[in-house]
């Protein structure tokens, strides 16, 4: 079983990790709208 | 269509109506028929989700938005992964532990009855407006492209769902979006594929990119902040992050699908999964429409693409002008592709001047097919005729070009969406009204048979309602266009509303009540007065909302104080 702080911990990565795909998206969109003008 | 495509489209839409209904059978509690008994997993949650927000409008409207204004409507979702962290955070555990049906119960919890009611009314009030709309938008569009009675259209989409939904509830609903949205995203990405295989034998995917970017139509992340400007990076991270703070985390419809969770982690992921492949998808069906327009600069396409309205403006008075503008229109197509096949080639040898010369040559013609086809949409608009046509411009596509099977495909793509944001918004207002509305105020103590037959009546009266009201609405000409405007205009009161429930804990019930009508007279104050961007009022209402509660309270206190 996992404790409470364990869990948060878990919880926080996936958000975490939620925020940096949409950077990741926002930063290739950019890029594709840069390459191809 | 071809009878293949018949075949698809009607195989698909049954099958959603049996599977409906198989999902649903044996549902005899109140609770599993408005929250599927809580068992959902969070893959179900998501599609759920998706399905609800993703509506016909979606798959006609948002690649031939694409066609005429690029792909900039993308940044609208980038607020959207971050409110999914937000409201997992904060509305998933309280809704959860505190086991409500719908989000305004928790606000009687949390305020007091008068509030819950405003809040439940004004959803029955934007829903109920909504989903007459969500079948009437795209049954005018299927009706025109199918040759079918409008009526008809209306009957089909509103009596499939009407069937499932009755008979097994949420369950029902749930579970259909899940099929809807995997034959919905299976067949928009056929169909991308299909689109890039069909560009012609000269120009290659990548040849299509540089046109299309050429042109300024993959112009997908603007950083310029500018208040009147719909779309750019700014106005989608903050107000789209508003807009779906309150749209996942105030509107029934939404909130049911995740109150169906078994778990908070259930419903945790599938919030979080809904922020992970939103924006990608929009991306998808935008670049779709990136595609068909490269596709139509190689082919004859008409200067307007609803077929009915083109016929139409032929035989009206201004013929001879709009024949004249046809013309023109099809002589700078002519000379634009010339152009384009110039810039291919110069990209391809790595002339970088001859590309530069050949992509402003390109866009002077650009412009002046745009300024042609201007004025053919005012011509049609004299004629008393509805000018908008980028719901057709994709679907003109389908039918003229992709093979065999794939019509009935994308046809069936359209259908699916549609019935999965009615059923998700019809199952919403049903609970609402009988949760919210009939349990709390007409009869507090029934029994769970009483119930049950209650809320069956609301399913079928929503759904019969949401019919017929799609039927008429033509009568209501440019009423439409307000009723939608105005649905969109509660979102930043109701998120005001539940901001505080969730963070102010000293403010009360009374000061919340008063402090909603400022913030929906500001709202209003700056849609008919000002030029502000419709993605800010949801910060205006929301920020007015919270400001003018914590002053009320503040003198409400005082006053309580003072008799002493």
């Amino acid at each position: 079983m996992e404790n409470g702080t364990q869990h948060d911990e878990r919880w926080g990565k996936r958000y975490v990790g939620v925020i940096l795909f949409l950077l990741v998206q926002i930063i290739v969109y950019y890029w594709f709208s840069r390459v191809f003008s | 269509m071809r009878p293949v495509d018949w075949f698809v489209l009607v195989a698909t839409l049954v099958s959603i109506a049996l599977y409906g209904m198989w999902k649903g059978r044996g549902t005899r509690s109140v609770q599993g028929y408005h929250l599927a008994d809580r068992q959902m997993k969070w893959y179900v949650v998501a599609f759920s989700i998706m399905a609800t927000q993703a509506s016909a409008i979606t798959f006609t409207s948002t690649p031939g938005l694409a066609y005429v204004d690029g792909m900039r409507f993308v940044q609208f979702y980038f607020g959207l992964p971050l409110a999914m962290v937000i409201l997992s955070i904060t509305a998933v555990p309280i809704f959860h532990k505190l086991g409500v049906y719908t989000a305004y119960e928790y606000l009687e919890q949390r305020f007091d009855l008068k509030t819950r009611t405003l809040t439940s009314f004004i959803f029955l009030l934007q829903r109920g407006l909504a989903v007459g709309i969500t079948i009437y938008a795209p049954s005018i569009i299927l009706s025109v492209m199918l040759g079918w009675d409008m009526r008809m259209t209306s009957t089909v989409i509103g009596g499939g769902i009407i069937a499932y939904t009755v008979m097994g509830g949420v369950k029902s609903v749930s579970w259909t979006h899940f099929q809807q949205m995997v034959i919905i995203l299976s067949g928009m990405a056929i169909a991308l594929v299909v689109i890039v295989l069909s560009l012609p034998d000269d120009v290659s995917f990548v040849d299509a990119l540089y046109v299309a970017g050429g042109l300024r139509h993959l112009n997908a992340v603007d950083f310029t902040f500018d208040l009147n400007d719909r779309y750019n990076f700014w106005s989608g991270l903050v107000g789209g992050m508003f807009v779906a703070l309150a749209y996942f985390g105030t509107d029934q419809s939404q909130v049911q699908r995740y109150l169906t969770g078994q778990s908070v982690t259930q419903s945790r992921i599938g919030l979080l999964t809904n922020g992970l492949l939103k924006v990608p998808m929009q991306f998808m069906i935008l670049f779709i429409g990136a595609m068909v327009f490269v596709f139509f600069q190689f082919e004859r396409h008409p200067i307007f693409f609803n077929p009915v309205g083109l016929q139409q403006i032929r035989s009206s008075t201004y013929a001879e002008q709009f024949e004249e503008l046809e013309r023109k229109y099809e002589v700078a197509l002519k000379e634009k592709e010339e152009w384009m096949r110039q810039y291919v080639e110069a990209r391809r040898a790595g002339d970088a001047a001859r590309r530069e010369d050949a992509r402003l040559s390109m866009n002077e013609s650009q412009s002046y097919a745009e300024s042609l086809r201007a004025e053919a949409l005012g011509l049609i608009q004299q004629n008393g005729q509805d000018a908008n046509d980028t719901n057709y411009i994709f679907l003109s596509f389908v039918m003229a070009y992709l093979p065999l099977g794939l019509v009935g495909l994308v046809f069936a793509c359209i259908f699916a969406a549609s019935m999965s944001s009615t059923s998700g918004e019809l199952s919403a207002l049903a609970t609402c009204s009988v949760v919210d509305i009939y349990k709390r105020h007409f009869r507090k103590e029934a029994s769970e048979k009483h119930y049950m037959l209650v809320s069956r009546i609301a399913m079928v009266v929503w759904g019969v309602y949401a019919i017929v009201f799609a039927q008429y609405a033509t009568h209501l000409g440019a009423l439409i266009e307000a009723v939608n405007i105005l649905g969109s205009l509660f979102y930043g009161t109701l998120l005001g509303i539940f901001l505080l429930a969730f963070y102010v804990k000293h403010v009360g019930g009374t000061a919340t009540f008063i402090a909603a009508f400022i913030g929906e007279a500001v709202v209003l104050y700056c849609f008919v007065y000002t030029d502000i961007a419709w993605l800010w009022y949801n910060v205006i209402g929301c920020g007015v909302v919270v400001g003018a509660a914590l002053l009320l309270q503040a003198f409400l206190g005082r006053l309580v104080k003072s008799p002493k």
